[in-house]
């Protein structure tokens, strides 16, 4: 039924998905979270959102070349909304102004940048049921695979947990059992999986510390193949105990409004967000009535149209959440699995 | 035991109780100690010999201020000794002063406190005088 596929987020700035200022004048603004381990998570529509506005600006983008070359006068760039042709006080988008137009002269939109053909398209009214379709491409939630910390009087380290980890080997195929904290056999403390740079037998935190460390060279494994940031210091903790460790990490700021005309406060404002140098992860599925991807060839059988959201490349850096205006957002996203002509892990070995 | 939290928001919240008592009890006759917890969060900025110093300063003319920043020395000292840490803790301010910078042992066992131990310590007494300011915050 469907090709599988995944994608890696890395973050390259702090990252805020949830409620925004505007929601919520004067108050936090939590992220959204995985409800057992109260890890930070990006919704698979704020995922399919990003992906469908970026090829909304690309099918812009065609439809405005095309009108050009068919000698069709452009409203100026900038112009976000513009006079309809029938009526000169009705203003419309952009888009739909450039939509009207493309009709007039038969112009169609290839599939490889409509939007509304990958992601399902948005409810119209007055077509029966909406005029809504079904996705060819399904995006799941992203989850943390791994978390940076800070440490006092230490090197940053990497956190996951068994559950987080069970999640990257189901979406990625990896076949080697899930690395979890070991109680000893005559029921000593748990031994906690690691891989750090210099050997230390305990990892402090702003609020606790960790002992019991047992290094674990391959841990580095689970670090996606193609990540940027090769994180060398890799701690494994308990289910239970991720929650307050990525607490710890999470980037934290009070902000103010000032008001306008005077420097005077309106209102306060705290957010969170994911620090920079975080790991997520999320799966894809593409329906298989899309013919496979393989990147080498870059031909389909039947010459039909394949989904290619970074057109050749598999890397892109995208903007997710909300407070880009001030530095959140920046993230890279890697594209792999399955339908990306990519071997599982296990064919390695 | 693997995680071992260091219980920072119960400490602070005894803390500022026996602040609050302090400043309430007119036959203790108090410093307004209350409010010493804000000074804290600002002096930590500073690192851990002028914390400590600031009760020395207090000594003898605001005894109950001096007490209360001691006392907050002390705990931060007990939270330190499962992680293994060995505050120094010394009445002598020459001996604290060298202690503390790592010139000599901390106690008898010939330990000396690192660099990485003093990070860790200002790290956490930080963390802890954020919690005194929250719970501050809550009784005042």
């Amino acid at each position: 039924m469907y090709h599988r596929a995944y994608g890696i987020i890395e973050t390259l700035a702090p990252l805020h998905v949830g409620a925004s200022a505007g929601e919520e004048t004067g108050n936090l603004n939590l992220i959204f979270r995985d409800q057992f381990t109260q890890t930070g998570i990006i919704p698979g529509s704020s995922i399919r959102g990003r992906f469908r506005a970026d090829m909304r600006l690309r099918r812009q983008q065609h439809l405005e070349a095309s009108l050009k070359a068919a000698g069709v006068d452009l409203p100026a760039a900038t112009a976000r909304k513009v006079s309809s042709p029938e009526d000169p006080k009705k203003r419309l988008p952009r888009l739909e102004w450039l939509e009207q137009e493309a009709e007039k002269q038969s112009i169609s939109v290839p599939e490889l940048v409509n939007e509304n053909h990958w992601y399902g398209h948005h409810a119209v009214t007055g077509q029966e049921d909406g005029g809504t379709t079904e996705a060819l491409v399904k995006f799941e939630y992203a989850s943390l695979v791994w978390i940076p910390v800070f440490c006092p009087g230490q090197p940053v380290v990497w956190v996951s947990c068994p559950r987080l980890l069970r999640r990257y080997k189901q979406i990625t195929g990896k076949p080697e059992p899930v690395l979890r904290p070991k109680a000893a056999a005559d029921g000593q403390p748990k031994q906690y999986p690691v891989k750090l740079r210099e050997h230390r037998d305990r990892l402090f935190f702003n609020l606790g510390f960790l002992d019991n460390l047992a290094e674990t060279p391959d841990l580095s494994n689970w670090v996606p193949k193609d990540s940027q940031i090769q994180p060398d210091n890799l701690v494994v903790v308990d289910d239970q105990d991720i929650s307050i460790i990525h607490d710890m990490a999470l980037y934290r700021q009070t902000r103010t409004k000032l008001e306008d005309d005077v420097k005077k406060v309106e209102n306060f404002f705290g957010f969170e967000a994911l620090p920079e140098d975080s790991i997520l992860i999320f799966p894809i599925a593409v329906k298989d009535s899309v013919p496979h991807y393989d990147r080498a060839s870059d031909a389909s059988a039947d010459g039909s149209a394949r989904w290619k959201p970074f057109k050749n490349r598999t890397l892109r850096e995208l903007y997710f959440g909300g407070l880009e205006s001030i530095g959140c957002g920046h993230c890279e996203v890697t594209l792999a699995g399955d339908y990306f002509g990519d071997t599982p892990d296990d064919a390695d070995a | 035991m693997g995680w071992q939290a260091y219980g920072l928001d119960r400490e602070a919240q005894w803390l500022v109780l026996q602040a609050l008592d302090i400043d309430n009890d007119k036959d203790i006759k108090g410093d307004a100690c209350l409010r010493e917890s804000y000074k804290m969060r600002e002096s930590v900025a500073y690192g851990l010999e002028r914390f400590w110093g600031e009760h020395m300063r207090h000594q003898g003319k605001q005894e109950k201020k001096s007490r209360y920043w001691k006392a907050t020395w002390d705990i931060l000292a007990n939270i330190l000794g499962p992680a293994d840490v060995t505050l120094p803790n010394d009445s002598d301010p020459k001996a604290m002063a060298q202690k503390l910078w790592g010139e000599i042992p901390v106690d008898s066992s010939g330990k000396m406190l690192t660099l990485e131990d003093q990070r860790l310590a200002l790290a956490v007494l930080t963390q802890l005088c954020d919690c005194l300011v929250w719970w501050t915050q809550r009784y005042k």
